[in-house]
């Protein structure tokens, strides 16, 4: 490859190990090929899981549930706290109790075509299979789906679907979801399966003869550095939207799992695909910590707009219909508003680059209800949206029912992550990555209410099964924590913990953090191009060379001490967003996420390129300040056929 | 966006270094604050100024900012969350105070609440109410199908009242006796409006209040001060459901 | 794998009943809840019986001879009995609860607003010790004879304890009529409360019933409270002597 950045390729073979026969009957097939453990032996075997969200807590109670003795840790205060929790519009499952043509194929078929044709087929027809029976699993649990009120489960139509298969739980569907996650795994918490740490976070993984058998975490609380032993490590640390440092995630969402696994020698798959949500609320000032995403049903009833002229300081009600641009309506006038994200968040850009923004900063676009009140009622509107109206009232202090709301595209999904096969286990054999954390299922674009599906997919029917095929040929407890792989690895932690506390420097982590984000924002954000990426990659490396010189962390490591752990996560943002800007770079197409500008149509929309780049990408560390090498794998699609999505 | 001027504000904050440490209060100003911010943001701009004085940032819990997660907490003039309605500390903004304002922020006070540092407390005694048993003993696989057991829509409401608790603990802090009832009867009432916790039914309400009385929780002498200071507004319905299970389960000598 | 069966056991390791129902503070809390019940019950039975004092004094001469004499004697001992017990038995989870309540929070508050609850429902430990300082001058009134043992000897024309003379006597003592109306406000707040939650505390809330119930169990308490302070003070004002 040639160009500014130089790119050489590895020589990892990536193997997907999907297997053969008709895509219908391969996870039934393979399941049966999957070696099995003993029921008596499982008990000997150890298995760490990092992460406690939808894949994190359902893989950790899963495999308690089995009889391993499982570990699990997550950084919050309890397991409860993670980020899936946030989801709001609903889970998708192949239920077809609506009778209206839904059917396993039809949701694996949304969901390759919804990837931009960037997933894998195999993987991606195993989360349509097992859909139906997570919603009867959580069920069980007792989570409390919506019901109609004959007793039956509600469904909706979401993010376009043309079927209602999304199951949801009021605007609360990942707290249902995860709390039902979270009472198993407090049920083999009590029942001594598994062990729970919290407020312990994974600073570094540890490899014994190549394979993943440990892990060294941070207490959080006493600052205590300690290596875990285990015979399989699964990683469900979720995504890195946080790289772009105002997004949709958690303050704590970080790279760091996933990262130090990367430079362990897991590679990393299509960094570059982000999902940028398009209803959210604009940002309000520079200490903004956050941004707070609006469901995207919004879109059903709201209309978007901004002025046709440039810089008009009025009031939304003091420009007339004649002077406003419903650009959406205007350029896809079969889909109008209800046009997918990627392509919604991309026209607001392009309308705020043209300076027709509104709102502070002119980075926001009105998203109007004032024509569906009057046609439908107040009423109608506020049974719909009334709880959305009201957290955005709260929130800016405006009233949505008398003058339009201000929306901005915001970061909302991560769809790259460690590269996995499978049976989920990346290139390093025992280690698996779960949910969000791993690339699989989403390609270059994530459809609405799949994420609570991948992730309780992973963690509930597969990893069970997957992580049995990979322990039924290790012998348990191959190497302790006494073993000179955890000492190392546990004093390059402690010296990376004292490193950022010695420089005592004149600017704050969240300073660093703050800088990174706009580059990403600005170069590697919703439109990307060669040049800008490759200045991205210049200042990274500036901003990554000042970090190391002029950070400054107070108090100690052997106590709580939140600036710290900001500090360890921020320096792995400032390598990692390098990473998504080579991939980025390196992609030299448009597709879902990933929109680079010189590969549009004459219309400006995505040009994909499926004879160069249908492939995932899969990055290797080749050292500190290296551009890494690339693996590719290649994408072949047998049962569906590639097309290009016309939304006009 | 509010039309307010940025203001500046008086801080007393809850400074402690451990466990161990007695702790006291000390003062900050906090300056130039937007209405717009929200109060975690505005600790941000004091930790930044702190920081860049050499001073340790003030530590407190918080994840997604978006009122879900249930991890931030703070006393705020003498109410958990600040004491606005269906608001979690994350959601409350600056708006709600005047320039000059004095603002106390304490962190939660409980005995199963021991303080970490500063404004964070350790809530895992919650946690460990759940592993008492606040859940449907199901392991994974063979579930059948959700439809088979038909729920009446407004069971399946009543359960999500309940369900919609995010483990803040705003009711411990609020009650004067750090009672986790409401914590406690959310997780109950939840299970047992669903035809598939009725068979748990009596044993999780005497094993989750057996294991409340246990962690050092106080116990409920009927403020309602839990009601008032939730910000996901659970009613006390919930623990009068809790009781009438407990009662079954222990007076009567059903468990 | 299967799973063991999990319980967990209330506070006292003694038996299954005793351990987790009045082990707990759940069980501390109903058996509250009833013995107040009782006791609030025969707050209204004493206040219906005592206005007799505003008949003629053979009315409430009488009254006193038949609780002396029904069931051959017995049957007062009884109730003194069972009275007794509720109120021990009321004091005894009281203070149990409130030391457990206290210890729940070790550090208090520096500043605390009150969000729903009432100054009642926050003083009820208050108002109860004073409640039970106050039992124990009212019985060493008019049940024992400490105080004013000259007028608590007292025979009628009948030769029967003269209840009603005694009554107007010690009402005619402003010191005493002020005691007694300090503690009818103790009273009132402390049944403000009790009578209001108590459905709550056995596991009883309905949207429509439990406001009803809880409005009628206020103004019972204020019936209590208005009747109550009615005896001594119509005595202290009245013209006349008994």
């Amino acid at each position: 490859m040639s160009g500014a950045i130089d790119i050489t390729a590895s020589d990892l073979k990536l193997e997907s190990k999907a297997p053969t026969g008709p895509l219908a009957e391969k996870w039934s097939k393979h399941k049966f090929d999957l070696k099995l453990v003993n029921p008596a032996n499982k008990r000997r075997y150890r298995v760490i899981v990092v992460g406690s969200g939808l894949a994190g807590a359902s893989a950790a109670s899963s495999l308690g549930e089995l009889g391993y003795h499982v570990d699990c840790f997550c950084f919050q205060d309890s397991p409860r706290r993670a980020h899936s929790i946030a989801a709001q519009g609903g889970i998708n499952a192949a239920k077809n109790y609506q009778n209206d043509g839904d059917s396993i194929f039809r949701l694996f078929y949304d969901t390759i075509k919804g990837g931009d044709f960037r997933a894998r087929e195999a993987n991606v027809h195993r989360l349509a299979e097992c859909s139906v029976d997570i919603i009867d699993h959580c069920t069980a649990l007792g989570v409390p789906f919506a019901r109609e009120y004959g007793g039956q489960l509600a469904n909706r139509s979401f993010g376009g679907a043309q079927v209602s298969r999304t199951f949801y739980a009021r605007g609360q569907t990942g707290q249902q979801l995860l709390l039902g996650a979270y009472s198993s795994l407090s049920r083999m918490i009590e029942l001594g399966r598994v062990k729970m740490h919290s407020r312990a976070e994974m600073l570094d993984l540890v490899l014994v003869d190549g394979h993943a058998k440990g892990i060294v975490t941070r207490d959080l609380v006493s600052g205590e550095i300690k290596a875990w032993a285990a015979d399989a490590v699964v990683l469900a640390t979720g995504g890195y939207g946080n790289v772009f440092y105002l997004s949709t995630n958690a303050q704590g969402c970080n790279v760091t799992a996933t990262y130090r696994a990367y430079k362990r020698g897991a590679a990393f798959a299509n960094p570059c695909f982000t999902q940028i949500h398009p209803t959210c609320i604009p940002v309000h000032g520079d200490q903004q910590s956050k941004l707070t995403l609006m469901s995207e049903s919004l879109r059903n009833d709201g209309r978007i707009w901004v002025p046709k002229a440039k810089s008009d300081t009025r009031g939304a009600a003091q420009i007339p219909e004649a002077e406003r641009d419903y650009y959406l309506e205007r350029k896809y006038p079969s889909f109008g508003n209800l046009v997918p994200r990627d392509i919604a968040s991309r026209a607001a850009k392009q309308v705020c680059d043209e300076g027709r923004g509104v709102g502070p900063g002119g980075l926001g676009v009105y998203l109007d209800f004032a024509k569906a009140i009057s046609e439908k009622g107040k009423r109608d509107i506020e049974g719909k949206y009334g709880n959305l109206f009201d957290m955005y009232a709260k929130i800016t202090a405006e009233d949505p029912y008398a003058t339009p709301m201000r929306i901005y595209p915001a970061v909302h999904y991560t769809m790259g992550g460690l590269w996995v096969d499978y049976n989920l286990m990346s290139n390093v054999p025992g280690l698996f990555v779960l949910g969000e954390a791993n690339f699989s299922d989403h390609g270059a674009n994530r459809l609405g209410a799949s994420a609570l599906m991948q992730g309780l997919s992973d963690g509930y029917f597969v990893i069970p099964y997957t992580v049995g095929g990979y322990l039924a040929g290790e012998k348990p407890g191959k190497a302790g924590v006494d073993h000179a792989a955890f000492g190392e690895v546990v004093s390059t932690v402690k010296s990376r913990s004292h490193k950022l506390l010695s420089i005592q420097g004149n600017k704050s982590p969240r300073q660093f953090h703050r800088a990174l984000g706009q580059i990403m924002w600005e170069r590697c954000g919703m439109a990307r191009n060669a040049a800008g990426l490759e200045k991205a990659v210049t200042d990274i490396r500036a901003l990554r060379a000042e970090f190391w010189e002029n950070v400054k962390v107070l108090g100690d490591g052997s106590a709580v001490n939140t600036s710290l752990e900001m500090a360890g996560r921020v320096a792995d943002f400032l390598e990692f967003g390098e990473i998504m800007c080579v991939d980025a770079w390196h992609r030299q197409e448009s597709c879902g996420g990933h929109f680079r500008e010189e590969f549009q149509t004459e219309e400006g929309e995505a040009r994909r390129d499926d004879d160069g780049f249908a492939y995932v990408a899969a990055w290797m560390h080749r050292g500190d300040g290296k551009v890494p090498s690339l693996a590719k794998e290649p994408l072949s699609f047998e049962n569906v056929k590639l097309s290009q999505r016309s939304y006009k | 966006m509010s039309t307010q001027k940025n203001m500046n504000l008086t801080l007393q904050v809850w400074r402690q270094k451990s466990k161990r440490d007695a702790g006291g209060f000390k003062t900050y100003q906090a300056k130039n604050i937007s209405p717009d911010q929200s109060f975690l943001e505005m600790l941000d701009v004091v930790n930044e100024d702190l920081i860049a004085k050499g001073e340790e940032p003030i530590a407190f819990d918080h994840d997604c900012r978006e009122g879900i997660c249930g991890m931030c907490s703070l006393f705020i003039n003498g109410a958990p969350h600040g004491g606005f309605p269906g608001t979690t500390t994350c959601q409350l903004h600056m708006r709600h105070f005047k320039d000059g304002d004095e603002i106390t922020i304490e962190p939660w006070r409980a005995k199963p609440f021991p303080v970490l540092k500063d404004l964070i407390v350790d809530r895992t005694s919650f946690d460990r109410l759940v592993q008492a048993g606040g859940y449907i003993s199901v392991n994974t696989g063979g579930a059948p199908d959700a439809n088979a057991v038909p729920i009446p829509k407004k069971d399946a409401d009543l359960a999500m009242d309940a369900a919609s608790c995010i483990g803040c603990g705003a009711c411990v802090a609020a009650c004067p006796n750090a009672s986790a009832m409401l914590f406690v009867s959310a997780k109950i009432s939840q299970l047992r409006h669903l035809p598939q916790g009725e068979a748990e039914r009596k044993k999780r309400a005497l094993n989750m209040l057996n294991r409340a009385d246990q962690e050092g929780f106080g116990s409920c002498r009927n403020h309602f001060e839990c009601e008032a200071a939730c910000p996901k507004d659970i009613p006390r319905r919930v623990m009068a459901e809790a009781y009438r299970d407990y009662i079954e389960a222990s007076a009567l000598r059903e468990e | 794998m299967s799973d063991g069966e999990r319980v967990v056991r209330g506070a006292l390791p003694v038996g299954r009943l005793v351990g987790d129902f009045l082990g707990s503070s759940v069980g501390a809390k109903v058996i509250m809840a009833l013995t107040g019940v009782v006791l609030w019950s025969f707050l209204i039975g004493h206040l219906v019986g005592n206005l007799q004092i505003f008949q003629a004094p053979d009315a409430i001469n009488g009254y006193a001879v038949f609780l002396h004499t029904v069931g051959h004697g017995a049957a007062l001992w009884l109730v003194r009995a069972a009275l007794l017990g509720c109120l021990l038995a009321h004091i005894a989870m009281g203070m149990r609860l409130t030391a457990l309540n206290r210890a729940a929070r070790p550090i208090a508050y520096a500043k605390k607003k009150r969000l729903r609850t009432t100054p009642a429902a926050l003083w009820m430990a208050a108002s109860g010790v004073l409640l039970f300082m106050f039992l124990a001058f009212h019985l060493a009134h008019f049940t024992i004879g400490l105080v004013d043992p000259s007028s608590f000897g007292l025979k009628d024309a009948e030769g029967q304890m003269d209840v009603y003379k005694m009554v107007w006597i010690a009402f005619k003592n402003p010191v005493v009529v002020v005691t007694y109306v300090v503690a009818q406000f103790f009273v009132l707040s402390h049944l403000m409360h009790g009578t209001a939650s108590l459905w709550q505390s056995i596991g009883v809330n309905h949207g429509v019933w439990t406001p009803v119930l809880s409005g009628v169990g206020k103004a019972i308490a204020l019936f209590i409270f208005v009747g109550n302070l009615a005896i001594p003070v119509v005595i202290l004002i009245a013209w006349g002597k008994p």
